[in-house]
């Protein structure tokens, strides 16, 4: 890979983050949506302590959880929703017809996506912080990185095939949303589920859980294990499998009437 | 060297066949229109030539190279205008541009270009809250930015107004001055007279008719229509015509290959008999005549 290649990737990534951040939808639904959660959650549970996890303050898991859940919007909703409503309205097969190779456009578009992952972590962290009592053992920051640029890989992944999957524009809200919502709910974003219970042993196996987890787990102040093995290969394994389908089913056109 | 090369060229799609053996080639710096109408397989051929889709069998070279191979190398020498607008609508136009310009190896300078498509007062304005024409020429400009050698326009004026269909066409000379080759496809006849050097007609996937504007079809060489008005109480058999002349509700219209030498002796007749013969026109048929007839849509 040339220098000139890698200045066209950081340069298609900086025009990605100027449009981003300038679409109302992409900047509130992703930028100010986990703050929201965050606000109400960790007011809410201020007080409470969670039993199945040794008593720790429940906002010690809420709020890596939350983070976890900006991670996925910003990854998998954004990239899927940004994905058909390029390939719809034609701006994809523009771009194709330029020299602009496919892969910076996929690359920048991923780079664009993790970047905006960390900006919202970020920003839930610091809050987390300030507003509610978050203990940081700053020593695991380097594997708080790798976790999230592993899981935002995998989301993202995810996020390319599921949008190449829906058929159009109107459909796009609906498939992405209904595929999001009941993962984020079930895996335990926004309220810890007990390990033991059903629920958490089937969502085990899903992407979302597994990377809130191995999340959790840097911020357990109780954790002898950082990492766990089983739950990072559940993801890397969705990842790759979404990846290599995604290959197959991407358009670079709206399907044809 | 041709700029495009199309020769038998074949596309179908499922059982539909679009595109049935079109042979064509584009000269290097001129406009070359294909003119059909709608379903004709014009937008097909376009497709297969700006490497969007492939050719079922013929010959096809753009720019010397097959398009269905030709990669980025070729990309950095076309460029393209879409049927639909294209452009990502949170960016200004000058940021449009400046984007776009840095995929090509060799691009024009941004400023040119939104003086040539006349944004200068809109540089800075999102794309998002410019006007559908002027989103139109924001897309011409991003297609020319990178200074190709040649240019695909799609119907680049279906549904404009009067006024902005005359600033395209005046914008397509100023491209083509600037030495690009244009191959554009429109269903207007006014359009491909007006603009292009050649016009290839095609319907119902196949080519009906090669050639520049004025002698397309055989036009400089089909007849002419003399028409006027029946002098009143004559019969036109009282007149010096020749045979298969029709007479309808008082007009007499003459088919003929001589005009010259039928308007003398219908005029030296009016003059000796002293009977005037009112509303005489004499008319070439026009790209249009020549279209319809080619395209078994005569009245």
């Amino acid at each position: 890979m040339s220098t000139n290649t890698v200045s066209l990737v950081l340069r298609e990534t900086r025009w990605e983050q100027l449009t981003f951040w300038r679409n109302p939808a992409a900047a509130i639904f992703t930028g100010a949506f986990p703050v929201m959660f965050l606000v109400i959650l960790g007011t809410l549970n201020r007080e409470s302590q969670i039993g199945f996890y040794g008593g720790i303050p429940a906002n010690q898991y809420l709020v890596p959880a939350i983070i976890s859940f900006s991670v996925m919007s910003a990854c998998y909703t954004a990239v899927a929703m940004q994905l058909v409503n390029r390939r719809e309205t034609g701006i994809l097969k523009r771009t194709r017809a330029t020299p602009l190779p496919s892969w910076v456009v996929i690359a920048s578009q991923i780079l664009n996506s993790l970047l905006v992952a960390l900006l919202v972590s970020l920003l839930v962290g610091a809050l987390g912080i300030v507003f509610y009592d978050l203990r940081v053992f700053w020593t695991r920051l380097p594997l708080f990185l790798l976790i999230m640029l592993l899981g935002g890989l995998s989301l993202a992944a995810l996020g390319m095939l599921v949008g190449s999957l829906v058929p159009n524009a109107d459909a796009a809200p609906g498939i992405v949303n209904f595929v999001f919502f009941p993962i984020v709910f079930l895996s335990g974003a926004f309220y810890p589920i007990d390990p033991a219970s059903t629920v958490a042993q089937i969502m085990r196996w899903l992407p979302l859980r597994p990377f809130i987890l191995s999340m959790f787990r840097l911020f357990d102040p109780r954790a002898d294990s950082l990492v766990d093995a089983g739950d990072l290969l559940v993801l890397v394994f969705w990842g790759i499998g979404a990846a290599v389908l995604a290959a197959r089913v991407f358009r670079w056109e709206p399907r044809a009437e | 060297m041709s700029a495009v090369i199309v020769e038998r060229m074949r596309k179908s799609y499922g059982t539909v066949e679009a595109v049935r053996g079109v042979s064509f080639t584009v000269k290097p710096g001129e406009v070359f229109a294909l003119l059909g109408p709608n379903g004709a397989g014009k937008t097909t051929t376009l497709g297969v030539l700006e490497g969007y889709r492939h050719r079922d069998s013929g010959r096809v070279e753009v720019l010397g190279t097959d398009p269905a191979i030709g990669g980025r190398a070729l990309r950095e020498r076309i460029g393209i205008v879409l049927q639909d607008i294209a452009v990502q609508r949170y960016l200004t136009v000058r940021e449009a541009l400046t984007r776009t310009a840095a995929y090509y190896p060799r691009p024009r300078g941004v400023d040119e270009i939104i003086e040539l498509v006349g944004l200068d007062a809109r540089a800075h304005t999102r794309v998002r809250r410019l006007s559908g024409g002027q989103q139109r020429r924001l897309d011409l400009a991003l297609a020319v930015i990178g200074r190709p050698d040649l240019l695909f326009l799609d119907e680049p004026t279906t549904g404009f107004d009067p006024s902005a269909r005359r600033e395209a066409w005046t914008l397509i000379r100023d491209l083509r001055a600037l030495g690009t080759t244009i191959l554009l496809t429109t269903h207007y006849m006014d359009e491909a007279q007006a603009l292009a050097d050649r016009i290839a007609v095609i319907a119902d996937g196949e080519l009906l008719a090669l050639g520049p504007p004025e002698t397309i079809g055989g036009r400089n060489r089909a007849e002419s229509v003399v028409r006027f008005a029946l002098p009143p109480d004559m019969e036109p058999a009282g007149l010096p015509l020749p045979d298969g002349f029709r007479h309808d509700e008082g007009v007499v219209t003459v088919r003929t290959a001589e005009p010259v030498r039928l308007l003398y002796t219908l005029t030296a007749w009016s003059i000796r008999t002293d009977v005037p013969i009112d509303g005489l026109t004499v008319t070439r048929p026009s790209l249009e005549d020549i279209y319809l007839e080619l395209t078994g849509k005569a009245g």
